[in-house]
């Protein structure tokens, strides 16, 4: 019993952290139709970010969250003003080009941090919440709370204000948009920054919890894709029911078998609904 | 990783690589009286596996400026200077292979390598160009290889060693735990850790491989404490996977002593656990400052003293790699001054002839069953255990007896992983 | 008070509008109509900056506006209801609306007009809640010209708001061209169903693959011979 609440507490921690990423990606394909491939490093770039000034300059670790959404949040913009801006027209090669932001991200990490992945962040809060026999760690229910509180001011965003109706009006019809004075320019970078914050914020949050390395965001953005697809492109509900699906159902077959085998069931499931599903959980056909 | 465009031809690009590389790694005194001979490190000095490479570099640096601060290298009678060259392989199997050929074209008598993937590039070339090479996994040797040897490392053969000790220590425990990371290394370390239960009488109630992508530990700990095991093992988890590791299983509480080959982030693992948590887990690699260690690594000369310089000239890097190259070096020094030669066919007679002391004490050529050839230098090991926050050594074992005593068992857990010589492709 | 002065638009190497010199005065309703093709959304939308003529100018209220974006556009004053309707299909009718204000910063003027148009179209208000691909097309279309009002217009731009309507909705969707231009507002309707829309105008032009083909009050060109035949069917 004990051990089945600890793995359903586990679940709820990687629903949350997949849950951030992935919305921040399916933010991205929303407003500018672009898969961002770089999002796995952006996740990354919080963690280092973390580290940096929690850390190695000694700030703490809620001063270190703030700077990897901060850093994060201008990366994103600044991919958006400097790179896609000039490829909107050209999907493919936004693609591509994002592909060349994570090997430059991936390799900068490298260089300026080593490969030594021995970097470690200590938790804001340490010590277990004991409970009837079995031992939680504080920072992991911070995580599902932290995740949680975010989404749901995301949510508010996009339900009441201005600037979350204009979000999802780009993301509906571009030139409609364009058509009520919104400049799409300016919220592309601010989607941009805002799924770059997103992911930035889960890499903060998970690195007292894994293991610190530059290629931590390649399963990240695999995970990502796989959830996306599996929730329905263009529905950000469905991603968020599908990171809960998904990550649950990866954790239990983890702890009931193994990890490896875990990858592969969770590619299973995902073939399974699509086969039933084509559009995925909560997903529309697309409009091309 | 992309490759660069470079104007000149690759081979002058290489030359000029290596030849800025032992320009910078060239020892700051430099008698211009004593020949030089050239020894050469093919190690991963960027990507995952640069911890291991850099270090292993770094000590053959340092171990060859002590050599030549000493008089060098004495070979009838003439004193040679050791130059260190060095190539990043990156452990990818073309830049190995650039490698090997730059070193042949400058003339290096000796090569190094990390071992695995990497040797697998370049064993064809080096059988070829009969290449003298030290790898540090032992499951490189082949009966194709003769050039190939590995003087140090043992990896995973001191794991017997370890259970052994851990039984004399503990002789009511009855259940094992046992996890790994999924590719060469955790399974050949796994199946002798397997024989090592087996051998002394353990039950092995959870074993079971994780992906190497896995980032949150907490799933895998679940499930081997969810078998309530005595004793837990994670072989040769990374340093910061261990760590991970270890968070969890105090997490989760479990009470006990823990396995481990390295135990590298000791202090770390004691700040996010407890001193009392660490208390007599187990590990096979000793602190080169531990009072005991000149006594120990004696087929080492001064391995107080090499530590000593390596923290001056590289401070805060050393990790258990650090020695290992020079512990090579030591190995093909012996091997040179008996056999009067660099060449590699006299060389490696006289070798045979003349079991050189490997890093640990009196050794002997081993590995016929295993590999299919007797290239791997086999003495003591030490087992060190965790006493007040930090590893110091309890117990000195004979790695190639334990084998004898074992080898049936040891036979059966091999071949369900399909790791004996006439297994292999 | 919207002055089209030579302009010329080309998609690529194909013209679409062809040296066209056109004038409106404000305070009133006034269309150009013409077949499919001929080039009218094409004038409408480089007039609301989506396109960019190749030459030539867009006078409004005495400023040139051709090389403006279409946010300074809306900024001037002009709003544009496109062909299509093209209401955001996941927005509530309310977000709708709200976003064509999404300039405005006097948030007690934007709630008066929300009310108002509420007012003005019950069935939307009633169905405020509602997300806008729920709606009816006629509903649809209602909401597009409110979203366009809600930006506190002096022109507004339509483009075929008759397509796909029932004549019913066609009826009603002339009483509100009619009540927008009696709050003092100039209305450019262009179209291909040319009876409605020259019984709403005051003005009149015919465009022929992107020329100006005829040009002056509606109400005379309601009787030309040409016009009856080409485009008004009798």
């Amino acid at each position: 019993m004990q051990f089945l609440v600890e793995t359903v507490l586990n679940s709820a921690m990687a629903s949350a952290s997949t849950a951030l990423v992935v919305v921040g990606l399916a933010l991205i394909f929303g407003v500018m139709r672009i898969e961002n491939f770089a999002h796995g490093e952006l996740y990354m770039v919080g963690a280092y970010a973390t580290w940096l000034f929690g850390t190695s300059f000694g700030a703490g670790y809620w001063v270190g969250f703030a700077a990897a959404i901060l850093v994060t949040a201008v990366l994103g913009a600044a991919i958006e003003i400097l790179l896609l801006r000039r490829l909107r027209n050209n999907p493919m090669g936004a693609l591509i080009v994002t592909i060349g932001v994570l090997l430059i991200l991936q390799t900068g990490a490298a260089w300026f941090f080593g490969i030594n992945s021995n970097l470690l962040v200590d938790a804001p809060v340490s010590g277990v919440l004991s409970l009837g026999g079995f031992n939680m760690p504080w920072h992991r229910i911070v995580v599902i709370a932290a995740a949680v509180l975010i989404l749901t001011a995301l949510t508010v965003i996009l339900r009441t204000t201005k600037f979350g109706w204009a979000l999802r009006a780009v993301a509906q019809d571009k030139d409609a948009a364009n058509l009520q004075g919104i400049s799409i320019g300016r919220i592309s970078m601010s989607a941009m920054a805002l799924s770059a914050a997103l992911a930035g914020a889960a890499g903060s949050l998970m690195a007292p919890i894994v293991r610190i390395s530059p290629f931590m965001g390649q399963p990240v953005i695999i995970t990502a894709f796989i959830v996306i697809i599996l929730g329905g492109i263009g529905s950000m509900e469905g991603a968020i029911v599908a990171a809960v699906i998904y990550s649950t159902f990866f954790t239990f077959v983890s702890v009931y078998f193994d990890t490896t085998i875990a990858n592969v069931a969770g590619l299973c499931l995902m073939l399974a609904v699509l086969i039933v599903k084509p559009s995925g959980l909560m997903g529309k056909a697309q409009k091309v | 990783m992309s490759r660069i465009n470079l104007h000149l031809t690759r081979r002058q690009a290489l030359v000029g690589a290596v030849a800025t590389t032992s320009a910078l790694a060239m020892p700051s005194v430099l008698r211009a009286a004593n020949k030089i001979v050239k020894v050469g490190a093919l190690a991963p000095l960027t990507g995952d596996l640069a911890l291991w490479g850099i270090p292993a570099k770094n000590g053959a640096e340092v171990w060859a400026n002590q050599v030549n601060k000493t008089g060098g290298i004495n070979v009838k009678g003439e004193r040679y200077d050791v130059q260190v060259v060095s190539f990043d392989g990156a452990y990818v199997a073309e830049k190995t292979l650039q490698g090997a050929r730059a070193f042949v074209d400058q003339d290096v008598k000796y090569t190094m390598v990390i071992g695995g993937d990497d040797w697998s590039a370049l064993q064809d070339f080096s059988n070829r160009n009969k290449m003298l090479t030290s790898t540090l996994y032992v499951s490189d040797l082949n009966p194709t290889s003769k050039y190939l040897l590995a003087p140090v490392e043992v990896h995973p053969f001191y794991f017997g060693l370890g259970v052994e000790y851990l039984r004399k220590v503990e002789p009511n425990l009855k259940t094992a735990a046992l996890c790994a990371q999924d590719d060469i290394t955790g399974r050949t370390s796994l199946a002798y850790w397997r024989a090592g239960f087996d051998a002394h009488g353990f039950e092995i109630v959870s074993d079971a491989y994780f992906d190497n992508s896995t980032t949150d530990f907490a799933p895998i700990v679940s499930s081997m404490l969810q078998a309530k095991p005595d004793t837990v093992c994670i072989d040769t988890t990374y340093p910061s996977v261990a760590l991970l590791l270890v968070e969890q299983l105090f997490t989760q509480g479990y009470k006990g002593r823990i396995l481990h080959a390295g135990l590298e982030l000791l202090p770390d693992m004691v700040a996010r656990t407890s001193k009392e948590f660490m208390e007599g887990s187990i590990a096979f690699f000793p602190r080169f400052d531990d009072p005991n260690i000149n006594a120990s690594a004696n087929g080492f000369s001064d391995a107080a003293g090499f530590y000593k310089q390596f923290e001056k000239q590289f401070p805060k890097q050393w990790n258990n790699t650090s020695w290992e190259f020079p512990g090579c070096l030591e190995v093909w020094k012996q091997g040179v001054e008996t056999a009067g030669t660099f060449e590699p066919d006299d060389l490696l007679a006289s070798l045979k002839a003349n079991p050189p002391k490997h890093i640990f004490g009196a050794a002997r050529w081993w590995g016929k069953e295993l590999f299919g050839i007797d290239n791997a230098l086999v003495g003591n090991w030490p087992i060190v255990a965790v006493k007040n926050g930090s590893v110091e050594i309890v117990e000195i074992g004979d790695q190639a007896a334990w084998f004898e005593a074992h080898k049936a068992i040891v036979e059966k857990r091999f071949r369900e992983e399909k790791l004996m010589p006439d297994q292999k492709r | 008070m919207i002055e089209l002065r030579n302009l010329s638009v080309h998609y690529g190497r194909a013209i679409a509008v062809n040296d066209v010199s056109l004038s409106f005065p404000s305070g009133t309703v006034n269309c150009i109509i013409g077949s499919n093709g001929a080039g009218k959304s094409t004038i409408l939308r480089t007039i609301s900056g989506l396109v960019r003529p190749s030459s030539g100018q867009i006078v409004f209220e005495g400023e040139p506006i051709q090389n403006l974006t279409p946010k300074q556009i809306v900024e001037r004053g002009i709003a544009h209801v496109p062909e299509g309707r093209h209401v955001f299909p996941e927005l509530t009718v309310e977000e709708n609306l709200k976003i064509g204000a999404y300039l405005r910063a006097d948030a007690a003027a934007v709630k008066r007009d929300f009310d108002a148009i509420c007012g003005a179209f019950p069935r939307l208000a009633e169905r405020r809640k509602q997300f806008a691909n729920t709606l009816s097309g006629g509903e649809q279309q209602m909401l597009a010209i409110g979203r366009a009002i809600m930006a506190a217009p002096r022109l507004v731009l339509m483009d075929e708001p008759s397509m796909g309507l029932s004549p019913v909705m066609v009826a009603t969707m002339g009483d509100i061209i009619r009540s927008i231009n009696a709050e003092g507002r100039s209305v450019l309707l262009v179209e291909q169903n040319a009876n409605v829309a020259l019984s709403l105008s005051e003005d009149a032009a015919v465009l022929e693959q992107g020329r100006i083909s005829l040009a002056g009050k509606a109400a005379l060109m309601k009787d030309d011979e040409h016009v009856r035949v080409a485009y008004i069917g009798v």
